[in-house]
Parts: structure tokens; sequence; C-alpha cells
């Protein structure tokens, strides 16, 4: 075969030179991973430890692996490190970015074999005739490419880290002419959990040029560099005259630097040179800092009202103070708590309880029920986000108040905050349950990964079943725990199970004590919504409209009454309800507005348009985004454009009976 | 606000995520085993070429229909990304014309009269005259090259100034994806651009999916001003000859292989002389008329194209609760059908969001 003919030490004329770092790097670079020192394996001293460890008989076993076997699905590997795989195409990629070796590689290889048998440098990492001839008969050696799946989350981070750190404390032992020679380490997180591209790639691309030329990977004893470099000299005098002369002024440098009188000063004042910089490189690496190429500080178009997380995965979001409407009338009230409180158990408008409720914790900040009737108001009028801020307010005044612990609960796992809703439950049953599960030993928000929020989900849940075996069933059933229990099942997508605790909450509820029984729509709504996600959906409006008839005013359950519509294909219906809906939110009714002249004592002010202003702040957007997606789906573009946020319901009166 | 999260970060799930973030209230994650910058056995995008020579038969052509338009404007436009205009040719072989011409790679390349003579630029046959020996006819058109070493890292800058958000991970399920939204909040929808790992993903483990390898010479000669391809070569149905020289310094690139099943990460050296031959052949201008001695070669690479049986998948499906949009298995047309691929992904996932959700 020609290839053999062509492969002499003539470097110029070996095309297949550069298969010395495919080849050669493969075991060598693995061991320095395995060893867990960093993605460099270029430097000298790390390759001296790697003979005769057990990863060496398991590696050799993958070595010889047949090419063509399927990969191990990823879900049976053992674990980091469980079973030990063969990357060798890690080193392509570093030995890319390291300078390629010129072509005077050839000239070295003979020098580098002189140089690393005082490395210990593993055998077989020079690419010679000899060796090929050996690849070939190995047939397509290293197949294997299933690799150890990295440790995830923070682990590997922090073992990618302490590799990092520990080549700074490694290097003191290397010449500082070495590192002249020698690209910068390479500062590659390979599984940082901020692994940001924009970080990543200015160290790179310093060190491609500077590598290139100089970037053979020539370890050099201290005292002995001297005695090698003057052998590298002597078979650079072998080299083909061509080549010689396109490193001359690379090695003339080096000459001087070598050479000179003040060799070893100039020398030591570079390896302090060199330090330092590597040092300021180092520190670049410690976590802090990658919050700045954090991408989640970017883009403020993208930040929701919510506020974002601080990037952990499993993080609370972080909640912005409540948004008082404007103009209140009830501001003028004696007694806003009470008017509130009326409007809510009279039925009447949710909008107007929510606005005597605002009116009350702004004459008295700390008034604690005032906060929790005023999220609970805001849910039931699909104010999701207002409701959570009044709720996590009143959490700040007392931190185990039932009532906003578990509507807080179902406001997150609504919006998708699954591990904060679990977190909350806890913390609930701890106040009401400590027997069940005592306040100190709660679930910290600290540690989370993406696995342990099924650990958090399935160990609260357990919590909740033994505090719920402590009244079985009867008259003494908490409906609150049967609840918390259709919360987590619904998290979990376990509908047949949240169906069945919602109902038993609705029974006993209904049999209960005033305050529960007050809270039966409630109930009908939930288990509403739990029918209607499991594809129930007559069900769901029975439910639904249990609910209505108890309390008409009931945006929340009018709203999700819309989305059943939509789901069985009634989407005038569908329309007619969300309209419905936006008509409580957008004008004070009838009652509403004569209460509000009442309120105002008759006096000229309260004209309708001032009472409208009153509703400016807290806008259900999903009321009107569902809406435009039923005009969209209607076929009814023109209706479908006239819904923008602030919209008045009236004009679409004519089409839609509402 | 519609959560998203993209699993992979190789050119499709990338130009998934930029599509995505140009929604202003989408909030996109990337989350990724591999990143660009980094060179792996399991991450192909680097690997590739990469360039537009259509591959699919006119009705399955709707992807790279799609794509084309967006990567002609990038490198007339955009020189930053990486892809610059380059003339391709086609070559038919006397020797595959009674296969009609249907090559390893591909479909519809090298079909006589093909679908794509409208779509790229100046498209025309080549005269006799042009032919070297053993073609029985050729075909060429304005296409572009990507230098993929720039481009991807150019998406990812793409992407960050829109928003998203990059996450290193590396996952055993599908779904544990729907937990890793940078928001905190569950995703309301997973797009799955794992490509050639779609075969061990758990929740995925799509058993049709598997490598075609293909093994690559990047060298610094420049073999202007054609980037070319065979419809076939002699040294094997499993071995190609194409050469196409990537922009911005990105060196040019000599190819190949299709080898369906195989998983050797390194270069073969046999493979890789015949390869440096065969481009030669094809490009004499490449060592000035000297063998392939004068090849001054940057890197042999290998990558490994993922090759799904009935094509690319391109659906939604719920797994474990979670709305997942899968969008792997492009074998050799990744950078080609990228955005009109992203484009389809998008269309399922306004699907799914248009569903509204229940309030407890």
């Amino acid at each position: 075969m020609s290839f053999l003919g062509s492969a002499e030490c003539s470097t110029a004329g070996n095309p297949l030179s550069q298969f010395t770092k495919h080849v050669q790097d493969d075991k060598s670079l693995q061991h320095d991973r395995l060893v867990g020192r960093g993605p460099n394996g270029s430097l000298g001293s790390f390759r001296s430890q790697t003979r005769g460890t057990p990863q060496d008989e398991m590696m050799n076993g993958f070595l010889h692996q047949s090419p063509g076997l399927p990969e191990m699905p990823l879900e049976q590997q053992a674990g980091p490190m469980g079973n030990l795989h063969i990357d060798p195409n890690h080193a392509v990629h570093l030995r890319a970015k390291s300078a390629s070796p010129p072509q005077w590689a050839g000239d070295f290889q003979s020098t580098q074999m002189a140089m690393e048998s005082a490395f210990n440098a593993p055998p077989g990492t020079q690419f010679s005739p000899d060796e090929f001839a050996k690849f070939q008969q190995m047939g397509a050696p290293g197949a294997s490419v299933s690799r150890s799946s990295p440790m995830p989350g923070a682990a590997a981070a922090g073992m990618m880290g302490g590799g990092m750190m520990g080549m700074g404390g490694m290097n003191s032992s290397m010449g500082g002419m070495s590192y002249g020679m020698m690209q910068r380490p390479m500062y590659q997180p390979m599984t940082s959990m901020y692994g940001q591209q924009a970080h990543m790639q200015p160290p790179q691309q310093q060190q491609e040029p500077e590598g290139k030329g100089k970037g053979k990977v020539v370890e050099l004893d201290d005292t002995k560099w001297e005695e090698q470099f003057a052998q590298m000299e002597l078979h650079d005098q072998d080299a083909k005259p061509d080549e010689a002369l396109a490193m001359e002024p690379e090695l003339n440098a080096m000459d001087e630097q070598l050479h000179s009188e003040t060799g070893h000063g100039d020398f030591e004042s570079i390896w302090r040179g060199l330090q330092a910089e590597r040092e300021a490189m180092a520190d670049l690496d410690v976590e802090e800092d990658f919050s700045k190429f954090d991408s989640s500080n970017f883009g403020g178009d993208n930040l929701n009202e919510w506020g974002l997380t601080n990037g952990r995965i499993g993080a609370d979001p972080i909640i912005q103070e409540y948004l008082f409407e404007e103009e209140n009338m009830f501001q003028a009230a004696n007694s806003p708590f009470q008017e509130g409180v009326r409007i809510m158990t009279e039925g009447g408008n949710l909008s107007l309880a929510a606005l005597a409720f605002e009116a009350a914790v702004q004459k008295n900040p700390d008034h604690l029920d005032a906060w929790v009737y005023l999220g609970s108001a805001q849910a039931q009028n699909e104010k999701e986000e207002a409701a959570i801020r009044a709720l996590e307010h009143a959490l700040k005044i007392d931190p185990n108040n039932l009532a906003s612990l578990m509507g807080l609960a179902v406001s997150y796992t609504n919006e998708g905050y699954d591990s904060t809703a679990y977190r909350t439950l806890e913390r609930w049953l701890s106040v009401r349950y400590p027997q069940v599960i005592a306040p100190e030993n709660l679930s910290s928000a600290a540690d989370l990964g993406f696995t342990d929020r099924a650990q958090l989900h399935d160990r609260v849940t357990t919590l909740f079943l033994n505090a719920a075996r402590l009244a079985p069933d009867g008259d003494h059933m908490d409906p609150d725990v049967q609840v918390g229990l259709g919360v987590l099942f619904y998290g979990a997508e376990d509908y047949d199970k949240a169906v069945d605790c919602f109902q038993a909450a609705l029974h006993s509820s209904e049999l209960g004590t005033s305050n529960q029984r007050e809270q039966v729509h409630l109930l009908w709504n939930r288990l509403g919504a739990t029918l209607a996600n499991s594809g129930r959906s007559e069900e769901a409006i029975a439910a639904y409209e249990k609910a209505l008839a108890i309390h008409p005013n009931f945006v929340r359950a009018r709203y999700n009454l819309g989305v059943s519509c939509i789901n069985i294909g009634c989407h005038a219906e569908a329309a007619g309800h969300l309209l419905a809906a936006l008509d409580m939110h957008k004008s004070v009714e009838k009652s509403g507005r004569e209460k509000a002249r009442e309120l105002l004592g008759g006096d000229g002010d309260a004209t309708d348009s001032h009472i409208e202003a009153m509703m400016t702040q807290n806008r259900s957007t999903t009321l009107y985004d569902t809406l435009r997606r039923v005009f969209t789906q209607m076929g009814r573009r023109d209706l479908a454009e006239k819904v923008v946020v602030g919209v008045d319901p009236d004009i679409f009166r004519g089409e839609f009976d509402f | 606000m519609p959560t998203i999260v993209v699993l992979g970060a190789g050119v499709s799930g990338l130009t998934c995520a930029l599509q995505l973030a140009k929604r202003k209230e989408h909030a996109v994650t990337v989350v990724a085993k591999h990143m660009p910058g980094d060179y792996d056995i399991e991450y192909t995008s680097p690997w590739a070429g990469a360039n537009v020579l259509p591959m699919a038969l006119e009705e399955t052509s709707r992807w790279e229909r799609r794509s084309w338009p967006e990567l002609r404007r990038l490198a007339i436009e955009v020189p930053e990304s990486g892809i610059h205009l380059q003339k391709a040719r086609v070559l038919r072989r006397i020797k595959d014309e009674e296969a009609a011409f249907k090559g390893s790679l591909s479909d519809g390349l090298f079909v006589v009269d093909p679908w794509y003579k409208t779509m790229m630029d100046d498209f025309r046959e080549l005269d006799t005259s042009e032919l070297p020996a053993g073609i029985r006819s050729g075909c060429e058109f304005g296409s572009v090259c990507i230098n993929t070493a720039v481009y991807l890292p150019w998406l990812v800058g793409q992407c960050a100034a829109r928003g998203v958000v990059f996450k290193r991970a590396a996952l055993k399920h599908v779904s544990e994806a729907a937990a890793l939204s940078h928001t905190g909040r569950r995703a309301d929808v997973v797009v799955n651009a794992s490509g050639l790992q779609a075969c061990r993903l758990g929740g995925v483990m799509d058993a049709t999916v598997q490598p075609a390898r293909g093994q690559t010479v990047l060298v610094r000669n420049e073999a202007s001003p054609h980037m070319m391809v065979l419809s076939g070569c002699d040294d094997g149905d499993d071995e190609m000859a194409y050469t196409m020289a990537r922009g911005v310094g990105g060196g040019t690139i000599l190819g190949g292989t299709y080898q369906k099943g195989n998983w050797d990460p390194n270069p073969d050296p046999s493979i890789a002389v015949r390869i440096m031959k065969r481009a030669v052949d094809l490009h004499p201008a490449l060592t000035g008329g000297r063998g392939i001695e004068a090849l001054d070669i940057i890197r042999h690479g290998v990558g490994l194209r993922p090759l799904r049986a009935a094509g690319v998948r391109l659906e939604s499906e719920r797994i474990d609760g979670t709305c997942v949009v899968h969008n792997y298995g492009h074998a050799g047309w990744g950078y080609q059908g990228s955005y009109g691929c992203a484009e389809g992904v998008l269309e399922l996932i306004d699907e799914e969001l248009a569903k509204p959700k229940s309030k407890l």
C-alpha cells in the first residue's frame, strides 16, 4: 500500500503526520480525565502517574471492542465513572486547539521520544510506521464511544473546578521555558452549569495564535532543559532545509532567551510573568464570576412580570410587591375590610371585593386577614399574579398562615412552579400537623436538582398520606389534607387520584364547619380543573356549573368553563363565557355601582368613568389571551385583532350572549 | 409566558432556540451535554462540512426549501456568521448511470433535472467540454458553504442576545428537561434535538437511529472556485468524493464516507489517504499538480451523521406529562434543513401552546 511507502520520517511528505493527535492522545488524555486533573492532558507532569491503574484494564478492554456495537442506553449507565469508556475524541478537539504540530513535527518525533522518556510518557504515543502496522492489526480500535456520563449538577462543576485549581499548584515544578513553548492551559469546564460560550471563547482564541509554531508540547525539566534543548537543536539541523527555514525565526527567538547571559534570570521572570497570568485566569473561573456570564442577566425583553429566578434549577420565583389600583373608592370608607368580607360572603363582584381589601391593607399594612382575603379574592378573580403577591405578603407577616400557604401551593401549581408548590405544601403540613413533620425538618431550596424534584414530590405526598391516616374518614376527615393531596396528585398528573381527593374534600366540607362550607365552590372548581386536565370535559363542565351556581361571580370557574368548551369544540359558547368573565372585571355591576355611590355618599365624584378607571392594575392577561385564541380558532381574525388587554367586552355584545 | 427548553445544542437545537427566542414572549433555555467549541464524537454538528447540496426528493423538500433563503441571506448580509457563497458542481459519473445516479448520501442530489434547479442560484447543466473524464453529465449552481466552527458559536451569540439561557447537563431521560428551565417553571414544551443520542435517550430510545460515519480531512490548500461532489466513487459504496472551502479562513474540507452503523471515532488512515487522493484527482489545482504529499493538513475528522431510517422525526408527543416536540434524524442535511425544521417545530409548539390550561 502506498501509505507505507510514504510514511517515512520526512514530515512534509507524511500526510498522516496529524494522525499522532488522534492515536496517541487516546489513552493519555483519558487517564488524565479519570484522575480528575482537568481537560488539558498535555502537561507532562500528569502523564507520569498513568501506568498500572485499575482503570487501565477497563480501557484496554474497550480499546478492543469491535466497532458497530450500538451504544448503551444512557439510563442504564451506572452513573459517573461507573462504566468507564474511552473518549478519544476529546483528544481531537484539544489537540486541534493546541497548536497543531507543524510540519517539522516528524523531526521532533525522535527528539520527543528521548525527552518523553524522561516524563514517563505512555508508549505508543508516537506515530510511526510500526505503530500504523499495529493499528492495522488491531482492526479499528477504540471504537466504543459510549462515555461515562459526567456527574450531573454541581458536582461536576466542582470536579472540574478542582481540576483547574489543582493545575496551578502542580505547575510550579515545571520550567518556565516549557511554559513559553506551551499554550496556556485550557479552562474549559466540560460540564459547568454555567457553561457560557461567551465566557469561554476569549481564552480559547488567545491560545490559538500563541500556540502555533511553539505548541509542540515539550516538557523541560528544570535542570536538564539546556541539555535537552541542545538535543533538539541537533535534530533540528537534520531537518530538510525548507522546514528548518520555516521554524528558524521561532527557534532563534527561543535561542536568545535560553542562551542569553542572564539566561536563567530571564527564564525566572518569564516564569513569574506566566504564573501571574495563570493566576489571573484561574481567578476568572471562580464560580461567582460565572454569574456575570449567565445569560439570564441579558435580554431585558425576556423578563416577565415575575422577575427571574437566580437561574438555579428548582429555585423559587422572585415575587414582586403588590400593585395597588390608583383610584380606589374604598379608601374613603370607614371599614373597608368589613365591606370586602360582606361582598365576598354575599357572592358579589370579586374585583370590588379586591378593591375593598386593597384599601384595608393600605390603611393598615399589617392587617394579616386583609392580605389573605385579598389573595383569595384575586385568585378567584383569575388574577393569579396579584394573588401570589398578596399571599406572599401575608406570609411575611405570618410565615405560618395556613390559608396563605394552601392558596400559594395552588397558585404555584397553576403557574408551573412545581418545586415551590411542593415545598409550600410541606410547610403547610408542618404547621397544621407538626406530629407528621416537624418544622425543623423541612426541605430546603438550596439543594435541588432535577431528579430531586421527583423525590421532593414523593416525600411530601407520603407525609400528606400519613396526615390523612390520622383521620381516615367520617366526621374528622380534614378536607384541607385532601386538598393538599389532590394538588400533589394533580401536579404529578395522577388525575384519577386527584379526583378522588377533591371529591373526598367536597364531601367532608359540605358537612363540615361553616368556614369549610364557604370553600365548597372552590372545591367544585378544583375538581372541575382536575377532570378537565384528564380529558373528562363534560364532567368538568358539570363541576364548574355547580361552582357557579353557588357563586355566579366566580370568575375563575367561568374562565375554566370557557376552556372546557374550547376543548369540546364549542367555540362560540366558550367566547361567551370568557366575555362574561371579562365583563365582571371591566365593569362594576349595577349593584356594584350603586354600592360605590352609596359609599361615596352620593356626591358627584362617582361618575361611571371614574369607577371604570378604578380597575386598571392587575389585568388578567389569561382571559384576554384565551379569548383571542378562541376568535382565531373560529376563523375570526377580525375579532381576534380587537382583543387587546383592557378592551371593553361590550364591543362584542352584538355577536355573543353574555 | 411560554416556557420552552431545547435539548441539544447542535445546529438543529440552536436554530430552533434562535427562532423561538425571536418571539419576545418565549422564555427559552438550551440544555445540552455538548456546546459549540467542543469536539466530541457524540456531538455531530462541528464535524460537518457544511454546505447546501439539496438531498431530498421533491415530495419531502419542504425543510430544505424553507432553509435555503435564510442561509443565502446570511451568506450575503451577515459575514460574521461564517457562511459564504460558493458555486457547487454536482457530477454524475457514467458508472452510476445504471443506478439512476442514486448516491449513498442522498436520494435527490444527483437526479437529472432536479427540483432544486429553480431554487438555487444560476442553475445550469454543464457543457460537455466542462466535464472531466468518466462523467456523463453534471450541473452547477450557486450555493453556500458554512464554516461550522464559526457558525455554531455565532448561533449561540444570536441566541444569547435574545435572552436565551444555556445550561450544560447530561440527561438520562427526555422528561428531565422539563424541570430545567432557567425560569424555575416547568417547561410548557421540550424540543428534543438530541441527534444521534436519540437512540439512547430515555423516553425516546429510537432504535431506528444509527450513525452514518463521515470521515474528512481539513487542509489549508485551496480548491476554489467550486465545491464538487461526485455521484459515486470506485473505492466503495460507502465512500464518497466531495470538497468544499469553508469561509473566513476555515480551510478546505475533503470528504468522505457514508458508513452506516459505524461508530468508530478514530480516523482511519487508509480511508484518509483515499479521500485525499480522490480530492486531488477531482481538483488538481489543490496541490498544483503534485500528489497528496503536498496537502497541508490541519486535522482529520470523524462525524457521525444522525441517520434515521424513516427520515427526520418532526412531531410532538406527550412523554411523562411533558409535551415533547421531536426534531432529530437529519442525517447529512442538518444545516441545509435547519431553518425549515425550526419553522416546523414552531408550528407544533404554537399548536400546543394554543391549548388553554384549566386553573385549580
